[in-house]
């Protein structure tokens, strides 16, 4: 049949080494194969194919993915604590569609309340993105925490701090200090208003006991990076100027509070240089 | 198969961890597996912010969906059938979206001319992925699952929502329509005459010296 008289056509060749071609049909290209030097080349070329694929190097997780994953799964797990705690609305907000990005490509597009504002001291400082705009604001010692590849020296001297002597300490190992907590909001921050923005959020929200997600992995190393290993007072993925962004308000020193922005998701292997850093400000102190 | 045997806390612990309220307990199993998510998610959309979109798509829906997983399969079974779908998904809609041909292509090409791979072997992976592209997104899903994560036809089945049978036929159209754009990546290492031994064949990783 065919292929006895006919070379073989690579599909049924293909579907006959899968075995999906048995019977007499199957001795039939047995037959044909067994004496036909170009089929059986086609069919060593198949085998290769197949061990090609298998030996293809696996594509790397790119930082900024793995780091934007943290964040969307942080505030994942937020929004069920949070609606767990809030039986009464939980339904509605777990149930709804998938399409997350959708939600933080466009601003506002999905807004979410304020989770959580944990308080640290009397002075706070207040970063947005994962750039790294210590540097720029700083002009103190808190500038090594610019380029510092490891967790730094704490530019935040916040006294008492789990974290800020051991950045790497997992939540669980005990240090609830250390825990901090991811805030979605709907809130597009704006060059003019920046300031003023951050100091309603730390205003309006209220703070919120141990129901948020705490936020782990990269994320959480990159933000301690950010602050110098302090325990950020406030968390918040938002937008500036329709973009995503992170707002992260750690305390520096006592009446010092500052505010830097820079692009969400950035943060490539928390490499960021201040060039990313898309504004600051700072904040007057007793907020 | 991959990483998760002999793990402590199991996947499928975590994955209960994960329903009974624990809060770390998904992002540590998600960590565990998501480099090899991820090239499923890549080779199956060929885009990579479309994959990275898929594979957000599929954490997300893994997260909250965590209750309904049965147990009848492995975890990481469940995980790659959830990115497939997300994948598949994607691909569905994007097709849906009105095309903007050329344009798509550039960009497409530019991005993966900006995809860093330090790798040496990057030159064929490229070419291998470029060329999957012209496959039909379910043979090509196929395809990565069995020939390039090396699942079991049973397992990819499973993965592929579909029979064994199915993944099988799926997998030889695949190979043969893939054949003609991949024949030219080996034929630098490997022996002219014919061996029915997949594993003789030289692979691009290791060059021709084998």
């Amino acid at each position: 049949m065919s292929g006895q008289s006919t070379h073989l056509d690579p599909e049924v060749l293909a579907e006959f080494r899968a075995g999906l071609i048995t019977g007499r049909r199957g001795r039939a290209l047995s037959a044909h194969l067994a004496e036909c030097d170009r089929c059986t080349a086609l069919d060593a070329d198949l085998a290769g194919l197949s061990a090609l694929l298998a030996a293809v190097p696996p594509p790397t997780l790119p930082a900024d993915l793995a780091n934007r994953l943290d964040m969307v799964l942080a505030a994942e797990v937020a929004e069920r604590n949070n609606s767990s705690e809030r039986a009464v609305v939980s339904r509605s907000r777990t149930r709804r569609r998938t399409g997350w990005l959708a939600g933080w490509a466009g601003p506002g597009n999905r807004r979410f309340r304020l989770v959580a504002v944990r308080v640290l001291g009397p002075a706070a400082v207040v970063l947005a993105g994962l750039g790294y705009g210590l540097s720029l604001i700083g002009g103190s010692p808190a500038t090594t925490a610019a380029s510092a590849p490891a967790p730094v020296p704490s530019a935040f001297p916040a006294a008492g701090n789990a974290t800020a002597r051991n950045p790497h300490n997992l939540p669980r190992a005990g240090a609830e200090e250390g825990t901090f907590h991811l805030a979605v909001s709907g809130t597009n921050y704006l060059p003019g208003t920046l300031s003023r923005q951050v100091q309603a959020a730390l205003r309006g929200s209220p703070a919120l006991p141990a129901a948020t997600s705490a936020v782990t992995g990269q994320l959480r190393e990159c933000v301690l990076r950010i602050t110098g290993g302090t325990t950020p007072v406030l968390l918040q993925s938002a937008h500036y100027r329709g973009q995503p962004a992170y707002v992260i308000v750690a305390s520096r020193a006592p009446g010092d509070l500052i505010v830097v922005v820079a692009p969400g998701w950035a943060a490539p292997g928390c490499s960021a240089t201040g060039k990313d850093v898309l504004d600051t400000a700072t904040l007057p102190p007793g907020i | 198969m991959q990483g998760a045997d002999g793990q402590w806390p199991s996947d499928l612990e975590l994955l209960r961890r994960h329903a009974a309220g624990d809060s770390e307990a998904f992002g540590e199993l998600f960590r565990r597996h998501r480099d090899r998510l991820w090239a499923v998610a890549l080779r199956t959309v060929c885009d990579p912010e479309e994959a990275a979109d898929a594979l957000q798509d599929a954490m997300v829906s893994a997260f909250r969906r965590a209750g309904d997983f049965r147990g009848d399969s492995a975890v990481t079974t469940w995980l790659h059938r959830i990115v497939v779908n997300a994948s598949l998904d994607r691909l569905r809609r994007k097709a849906a979206r009105p095309a903007t041909s050329a344009g798509d292509e550039e960009t497409f090409e530019a991005r993966w001319a900006h995809e860093a791979d330090p790798a040496p072997a990057s030159a064929v992976k490229m070419d291998v992925e470029a060329a999957l592209r012209i496959l039909p997104p379910q043979q090509r899903a196929a395809l990565v699952v069995v020939d390039m994560l090396g699942f079991s036809v049973a397992d990819a089945a499973a993965i592929l929502d579909t029979s064994p049978g199915t993944v099988k036929s799926r997998c030889a159209r695949a190979r043969a329509r893939l054949l003609p754009h991949v024949a030219h990546l080996r034929g630098d290492g490997r022996a002219t005459e014919g061996n029915r031994s997949a594993s003789e064949s030289v692979s691009p990783a290791q060059g021709g010296d084998a």
